[in-house]
């Protein structure tokens, strides 16, 4: 078939795609108008046993965003009591934002600590902080839990085309092992369908938008988007008889890869049943984004904008993003830190270094604050804000990365939850598991089933 | 000796040797009640009077084992004593006696000389064999001649194995880096499937790249271009239609799935086209398509399926089918599918009668060049010099800059947190003073200083993939790998590497200066550049490569609770170190000098070169001191008398760890004990044959993990239709 060309050429390909992006686009990105995006639709859908739905009617989302390498302590509690409390350093930049947002102090992950594993703080962080489980130490041998999101997920799975979104704006991978001897499925994963299928994350906004909306020009996308679902209908009968002939001839360890495999097609199935359930896909009347913009700015800025697209059209209810890996070392040169993240956050006490991963800090809040500030200024079905119709977890698996502590841990509970949250606090739980909160949050999602996550111990109270 | 250890769950396993005993008596050592019970009761006096090992029978634990430990070991493993969380004198059972992980450390340990530790009595070589020998027959229970093969997990195709695959199949150029989410990896690589997982996402994924690439098909060369020769175009008549539907796509899905497609699936599939064509019951070309699609979406595409032949008499472990042994062969050394030839012998059944030359033709193949860029680029990191984080102006700076330069802009960066209008006169003229002398020495650099370039980032990469496929193709030492006389150059790098005399962009074989410091990986600038931080250096995770890397001796990670460097200096001392003198400072402490004293001098010896592979004789002004000793007790000077002891004194764990990469890469798992056989079997291999790296490649097909799997269990497989010729179309 291929006499003259021995092997793809690897490098052309990719990149020309990497480098073919238009820059700044996650900025400017403009948002439809809302009457594009089915709001009649949504409010006259009836209240399924109030499913990921505020007292309006409107839809319900919650999504968890991480940061790496914790935060510099000091700068980051803020000052004063439960109402009276002023912001610190790292939060300035959420100011104006400041009756949008809880400070939840005083939350633990017992299971991100050494325990009897050793080190790993970072792969843990990583994948300890929605599943609150403790994870199998191995390079190969892989076995988290079901993180939050998926659990949620997977009570409201028929409510929207997609069950969650899976986003992150890491690093490209690097070859030789992770983290002291976790296997890397820890380190860049924090959303775990179950313990042993983590639910990968895409970093690239056009591959996301184009699997929110469909593929081609405005205009095109929801036939396209129709097309491929078509043509995915049309293997499923042959790809499950194949895969249940196969299933047959294998043994348990082979089986369970063979069972993600069915999972997979599984979640085909039901995104087709839903697509006929909702009717026709929505088409934001925007630009298809380019690929991986340059810079981590405009990279977290468009992939927050495909979060915001996705609820705003009500494509999914779910959504996990992670800004970088937990240990992520990358520099920070547009605030005049050249020094990587994670090498700068092991600070040896020197004020100089303390100073600066402050200000990384600082920056990562900016960017969740721009975030929100478009979330607010985005008018949700019943006149709400998105943000008011939304709860948004922003924290680290670590705590203080200098030493790797996981107790109290940085963590910002964002949004009105539909009227269901009392934003403007700064509260402090004393030492409670944080999957006390994400059950918290399930319960008013009204995924109440969930007798505990990980290390939970029951729920959160007076969040 | 009788055969006390066959005794109840209770019974502790303990010493008896009379330096033991007379440790109780004297009560130095106060074991627990319960095992000091134990003891009295078990082993203590059934103790042989002659406890020296025979030539003749098994050796046994507490006849030749113990005794050996109780000289070298229990002083810190025994008695009471587990440094490490190690203890090899108190067993609760037989099953902990017979841990064989706990005995695949023991054996890694002492093979690599790092236990006992260097400054303690050592075991004779003869000691040191009863052990190993033991460990390997009584605790692995290994059969040389029998290994147990190990579980490869079902694999499915990695990105770059879909890539080539598809490219194979189809001539469709699918860029999986975009398409598809980054591959998870495990030991280092992205190839094993216990590691590959398929998240919902990546199978809608899978789905649509099928329809894409067929899409692609239909409009570049159409149905045609996927026909086996001969077959002519579609036929008019719904009877020429089907026959030739089904010679088509029994030949695709045999390709695509590496072994005969089942008539099962090949009915289905037809019926598939057919129903999926405009005119439902009359297959066109759409219908077709849409059946090679499904093709692509299948499992038996996705994942590669393994098939056993049944086994012989006597045969603990069945060898694999052909179709099976190609697919393994072709993947390892080319991260494709089969080519028509290999398939011919598997169909045949005459794979494994010519495998050597197979082999030999597949490594001839430039194709092979995909094993060397995809072991190589893991194994020795070179792929990750694309992307690896260098702020070349800081690591420049750092390295050349006059000291009043770094003051001023140490100078600056304190000003920096005084508001403006806060500074004082003297604080302002101290500003401007400090800005004039930086911006001069600021304009000076940027006219010298180098960029670390994506045109240079490739050299690197070429230069450690040429290395590797030199030694590979010449025949020649793995040894060469460590230390060389020539490098792999064009003059861009050569002239970063500080080397005269080579003019031009084609990366060559250059004769090195008997005096350069060059030549091996370890001075090579993809090595040096994806060990550092962005701005310097990083000893600690230089040392912590070659530990992992060159020597197979990974270091535990660091304990938990463990002091940090701000308990032990102040913050203001530590600012003020260089360093070497930091990292002196961590090894103080007892329970970081443990791992510490292994990595920090072989991250120190290569501190001469700075975090872009640049050689430097200062840094921050201060002379590099390069010396070192192991932990295995040999002292150098300068790197190049450290790669002289790597290859002089450390062969063995070299020859060890290139083969455990090499098997971890070609069978797709991680290793086990039981691998110990395979691996002995390899290391023996590159000692016969003065480490040649091309006998270990291809020696490593005939192996037994290679070869052959365990019984799938409980149910039988499918049979696959052996009538069923894959390659040409049925009569």
């Amino acid at each position: 078939m291929n006499t003259s060309n021995h092997q793809p050429d690897h490098r052309k390909a990719s990149r020309i795609n990497r480098r073919h992006f238009l820059k700044g686009v996650g900025t400017c990105l403009a948002l439809p108008a809302l009457s594009s995006l089915g709001a009649n639709r949504l409010l006259a859908a009836p209240v399924e046993k109030r499913l990921a739905v505020t007292a309006t009617g409107a839809p319900l989302r919650t999504a968890f965003i991480t940061f790496p390498n914790g935060a510099i302590p000091r700068s980051w509690a803020p000052a004063g009591g439960m109402l009276d409390f002023a912001l610190n350093e790292t939060m300035q930049p959420l100011s104006a934002l400041r009756d949008q947002i809880q400070i939840m102090g005083g939350l633990d992950h017992s299971n991100a600590t050494a325990g009897l594993d050793g080190a790993g703080d970072h792969a843990r962080g990583n994948s300890v902080f929605l599943t609150g489980v403790r994870l199998n130490k191995s390079a190969t041998d892989v076995r988290a839990g079901v993180s939050i999101d998926q659990a949620i997920a997977h009570r409201i799975k028929h409510l929207t085309r997609l069950p969650s979104l899976e986003l992150t704006c890491a690093e490209e991978r690097r070859a030789g092992a992770c983290d002291s001897g976790y296997a890397c499925a820890y380190q860049h994963n924090i959303s775990w369908r179950s313990a042993t299928t983590p639910m990968t994350p895409e970093n690239n906004p056009r591959k996301v938008f184009e699997r929110l909306f469909g593929t081609g020009e405005h205009g095109a996308r929801a036939a396209n988007y129709q097309r491929r679902l078509a043509t995915r209908r049309s293997v499923l009968d042959f790809v499950l008889d194949d895969a249940r002939t196969m299933h047959r001839g294998l043994d348990a360890v082979d089986q369970a890869k063979l069972e993600q495999y069915l999972t997979g097609v599984r979640d085909v199935e039901m995104r087709i049943q839903n697509a006929e359930s909702l009717g026709a896909n929505v088409d934001p009347a925007v630009t298809t984004p380019n690929g991986v913009p340059e810079t981590h700015r405009e990279h977290l800025a468009i992939m927050f904008d495909m979060m915001l697209l996705a609820f705003q059209t009500d494509t999914t209810r779910v959504a996990t993003m992670m800004m970088a890996y937990d240990g992520d070392n990358r520099p920070h040169a547009e605030i005049g830190v050249t020094d990587g993240h994670h090498q700068l956050s092991h600070h040896l006490n020197n004020e100089e270094r303390i100073a600066k991963v402050a200000l990384i800090d600082r920056w990562y809040v900016e960017q969740f604050a721009g975030f929100l500030t478009r979330l607010r200024t985005t008018e949700d079905v019943d006149g709400k804000s998105l943000l008011h119709n939304s709860m948004i977890v922003y924290g680290s698996g670590n705590a203080d990365g200098n030493r790797h502590t996981h107790d109290n841990l940085p963590i910002i509970l964002a949004g009105g939850g539909g009227g269901q949250l009392t934003p403007g606090r700064n509260l402090n739980f004393g030492s409670a598991p944080a999957t006390n909160l994400f059950l918290s949050m399930a319960d008013k999602m009204g995924a109440r089933d969930m007798e505990r996550l990980g290390d939970s111990t029951g729920r959160l109270v007076g969040v | 000796m009788p055969q006390t250890l066959q005794t109840s769950a209770e019974q502790t396993y303990s010493v008896s040797s009379p330096v033991v005993r007379d440790r109780f008596w004297r009560g130095s050592i106060l074991p627990a009640g319960k095992r000091l019970a134990a003891v009295l009761l078990g082993t203590w006096f059934l103790a042989p009077a002659d406890a020296t090992a025979s030539q003749n029978h098994a050796p046994t634990f507490t006849g030749d084992i113990s005794p050996i430990l109780d000289s070298y070991c229990y002083d810190c493993h025994g008695f009471g004593i587990s440094k490490g969380g190690l203890t090899l004198d108190a067993f609760d059972s037989e099953t902990a006696l017979n841990d064989p992980e706990l005995w695949l450390k023991v054996l890694k340990k002492t093979r690599a000389g790092l236990m006992p530790p260097v400054d303690e009595f050592q075991p004779s070589a003869s000691e040191v064999e009863t052990l190993s020998g033991w460990i390997k027959t009584q605790v692995f229970r290994s059969d040389p001649d029998n290994p147990d093969p190990g579980k490869v997990t079902l694999r499915r195709l990695n990105q770059i194995e879909y890539r080539n695959t598809i490219w194979d199949l189809t001539g469709v150029n699918n860029d999986t880096a975009l398409e598809f989410p980054a591959d998870d990896t495990g030991e280092g690589f992205d190839n094993l499937g216990e590691v590959l997982n398929i998240s919902p996402m990546l199978l809608e994924k899978y789905f649509d790249a099928a329809q894409d690439i067929m899409g692609d098909v239909m409009a570049s060369k159409g149905l045609g271009g996927l026909a086996p020769p001969g077959l002519g175009p579609l036929p008019t008549d719904d009877e020429g239609r089907e026959i030739y539907t089904r010679i088509l796509l029994e030949n695709f899905a045999s390709k695509a799935f590496r072994r005969p497609v089942n008539p099962s699936t090949l009915a289905r599939l037809v019926h598939l086209a057919g129903e999926f064509s405009a005119k439902p019951g009359v297959i066109d070309e759409t219908g077709i398509a849409q059946s090679l699609v499904a093709i692509l979406a299948s499992p038996r595409f996705i994942f590669r399926e393994e098939l056993p032949l049944p086994a012989g008499p006597g045969e603990p472990f069945p060898l694999i089918d052909e179709y099976s042994l190609a697919t393994r062969l072709s993947y390892y050394f080319w991260s494709t599918t089969p080519d028509a030839e290999l398939t011919a012998l598997a169909r045949d059944g005459r794979l494994r009668e010519n495998l050597d030359a197979q082999v030999t033709r597949m490594l001839a193949s430039p194709r092979s060049g995909q094993f060397v860029k995809n072991f190589v680029g893991q194994w020795l990191h070179s792929r990750d010099i694309r992307t690896v984080t260098i702020n070349d102006f800081d690591v420049f700076l750092r390295d050349y800059a006059p000291p009043e330069v770094m003051i001023a802009r140490q100078t600056l960066r304190e000003l920096e947190v005084i508001p403006a209008y806060e500074r004082t006169p003297e604080q302002i003229r101290l500003g401007d003073e400090a800005r004039r002398i930086s911006t001069n020495a600021v304009d000076q650099a940027r006219q010298r200083r180098v960029r670390f370039t994506n045109a240079l980032r490739q050299s690197m990469q070429q230069e450690t993939e040429m290395h590797f496929a030199h030694i590979l193709r010449e025949d020649r030492s793995v040894l060469e790998l460590l230390d060389s006389d020539y490098a792999f150059l064009d003059e861009r790098l050569a002239t970063h590497y500080g080397i005269p005399g080579v003019v031009g962009n084609e990366m060559r074989k250059v004769m090195l200066p008997a005096d350069s410091p060059r030549g091996g990986i370890l001075t090579q600038g993809t090595i040096l550049a994806t060990t550092s931080n962005p701005t310097r250096t990083s000893p600690v995770k230089r040392g912590v490569f070659i530990l992992d890397n060159i020597l197979g001796t990974p270091p535990a990670p660091p304990p938990p609770d463990i002091t940090s460097l701000e308990d032990v200096a102040n913050a203001g001392d530590i600012s003020r170190m260089t360093l070497r003198e930091t990292l002196a400072l961590h090894r103080a402490e007892p329970l970081c000098s443990s791992c510490h004293d292994s990595m920090d001098p072989l991250g120190l010896a290569l501190e001469n070169f700075n975090a872009m592979g640049q050689w430097r004789d200062q840094e921050q002004s201060v002379p590099i001191d390069a010396s070192g000793q192991l932990i295995t007790g040999e002292t150098f000077q300068t790197i190049s008398e450290l790669k002289q002891i790597l290859v002089n004194h450390h062969r063995q764990e070299f020859y060890f760890c290139v083969s455990e990469k090499l098997l971890i890469y070609a069978l797709g798992r991680s290793l086990h004990y039981y691998d110990t056989a395979t691996l002995d079997r390899m290391v023996r291999l590159l000692e016969d044959t003065g480490g040649s790296l091309a006998s270990l490649v291809k020696e490593v097909v005939r192996t037994a993990p290679f070869q052959r799997m365990r019984s799938p269990s409980p149910i039988q497989t499918v049979q696959a239709n052996p009538g069923i010729n894959p390659n040409h179309p049925t009569p």
